[in-house]
């Protein structure tokens, strides 16, 4: 079942420590240019982890991985794009690591479906715990409400979702990205934001 | 293909705007952009306690790199011998400079080196002399260094009230506008003047929820038994029990 919308390259039976082989994502979206700007790879490294490292980890969380396992991940996610850089047009680093990410939240997640099965749920928890001011758990709640409505959305809705609301990428490039029809990315986005926005209405009748 | 207005665009209060909006503030701990770095071997440097222990860190995650080992041996060796096993004793200022130089995100750049500040607020020969310039990994861009609140002539000297208020004052700014790291670089500037600190006891609250805010629930904890210990009927007790409180789950 391809839930992320992306090709047929599945990697399985990894933990999230190790090396993912990351398959071949469109490298045509991305942040501001910075062709150019930087004379060595390390320097060009530095600056694209110190740029994009939020936005990989944010889209790793809301795909359902938890702190930790975000965390891992988003190394991953860099280990393999240091490895591909000189393959990365520069300027469009973000739809690399986006695609990337997208496999290895995927991978992840099957890993922690094979821990619950063997027992191992309580190693892993979805919402981590956090220290907390009042705005601090207003925030932690809000995330955790959302994450809820996504996780009831499915995987191909939820991912669309994310990008385009959280993450504010446009359909275009999110069509780009997951290599799926125009049609479908704007189907998907109804879609999702309808059972978002049902999900929300849950919520705020419940509260009631 | 025209794209439909955002949600948080649409309705700006209501309960889908807010839980939009506390995605995209979500961050990871100020803690995982050095490893990352260390990880990926272009990263970090040390200053201050814990200096021989990270240099270990980054050098032993470097060579692995540069080895070709197994990046995951790199992480693992980031993460046992790093930045956060070591209770954040080590600040990985090429990671900060990368970070507000090239692309000024709205989070948090690196770790800081909190609960050192606290247990030893007042100055050493050492943080004196060698302030908030740590050695740079070669061929690392020059950080740009932040506006100082605290006139780097004027380093080694103690701050005026008006300076120390004008520092406090900038930390809460950062704080408030989201940016931990900042506020906490901040903090660190102005525990590193020498003299007394009359602010301390804001700065400590400060750096409390600096702390709490990143993520570094252990150090908010060392700085709420701090701010208690001096002042267990103090006007931030209250907060700081909450935080201790918070903790307890």
């Amino acid at each position: 079942m391809p839930a992320w919308g992306l090709d047929s390259e599945v990697h399985t039976g990894v933990s999230p420590i190790e090396l993912p082989q990351a398959s071949e994502p469109p490298l045509s979206v991305g942040a501001s240019g910075e062709r150019g700007r930087f004379d060595t790879a390390p320097a060009r490294l530095r600056a694209v982890v110190g740029r994009e490292l939020t936005p990989v980890w944010r889209l790793l969380r809301r795909m359902g991985l938890s702190e930790a396992e975000s965390d891992d991940a988003t190394q991953q996610v860099f280990i393999v794009a240091s490895r591909r850089l000189g393959d990365i047009t520069p300027g469009r680093e973000r739809a690399f690591l986006f695609s990337t990410a997208l496999n290895v939240g995927r991978r992840a997640q099957r890993t922690r479906a094979r821990r619950r099965e063997d027992g191992e749920d309580a190693l892993v928890s979805r919402r981590d715990s956090v220290p907390g001011l009042d705005e601090l758990l207003d925030q932690k709640r809000a995330r955790a409400l959302l994450d809820e409505l996504l996780e009831a959305m499915g995987e191909e809705l939820r991912v669309v979702f994310v990008l385009y609301e959280i993450e504010e990428l446009t359909m275009a490039e999110i069509a780009e990205m997951l290599d799926l029809p125009a049609g479908t990315v704007a189907s998907r986005l109804r879609r999702a934001r309808a059972e978002f926005q049902r999900g929300v209405a849950r919520l705020e009748g419940a509260s009631r | 293909m025209t794209d439909p207005e955002r949600l948080l665009d649409l309705d700006r209060d209501g309960l889908p705007a807010s839980l939009i909006r506390a995605a995209r503030e979500d961050a990871p701990s100020d803690r995982l952009l050095g490893e990352t770095l260390l990880a990926l071997g272009v990263g970090a440097t040390v200053v201050g306690a814990g200096a021989a222990t990270g240099a270990l860190a980054a050098s032993s995650a470097s060579a692995l790199s540069k080895a070709g080992a197994a990046p995951s041996l790199a992480i693992m060796a980031a993460k046992w011998l790093g930045v956060g096993a070591l209770g954040g004793a080590m600040t990985v200022s090429a990671a900060v400079g990368v970070e507000r130089a090239v692309s000024a995100p709205p989070a948090r750049p690196a770790a800081t080196a909190p609960a050192r500040a606290l247990v030893v607020p007042a100055p050493t020969a050492t943080s004196a002399t060698k302030p908030a310039a740590p050695e740079q990994v070669e061929d690392a861009p020059k950080p740009a260094a932040p506006p100082s609140v605290l006139a780097p002539a004027r380093a080694a000297t103690a701050p005026s009230i008006a300076e120390e208020t004008a520092a406090v004052d900038r930390a809460r700014r950062e704080l408030a506008q989201g940016n931990a790291a900042a506020a906490l670089a901040t903090l660190d500037e102005y525990d590193r003047r020498p003299g007394t600190h009359r602010l301390q006891q804001e700065a400590l609250l400060l750096r409390m929820d600096a702390l709490a805010r990143s993520g570094n629930l252990a150090a908010a904890k060392t700085v709420a038994k701090s701010l208690l210990a001096q002042d267990p009927k103090g006007p931030h007790a209250a907060r700081a029990r909450r935080v201790l409180g918070d903790a307890k789950e």
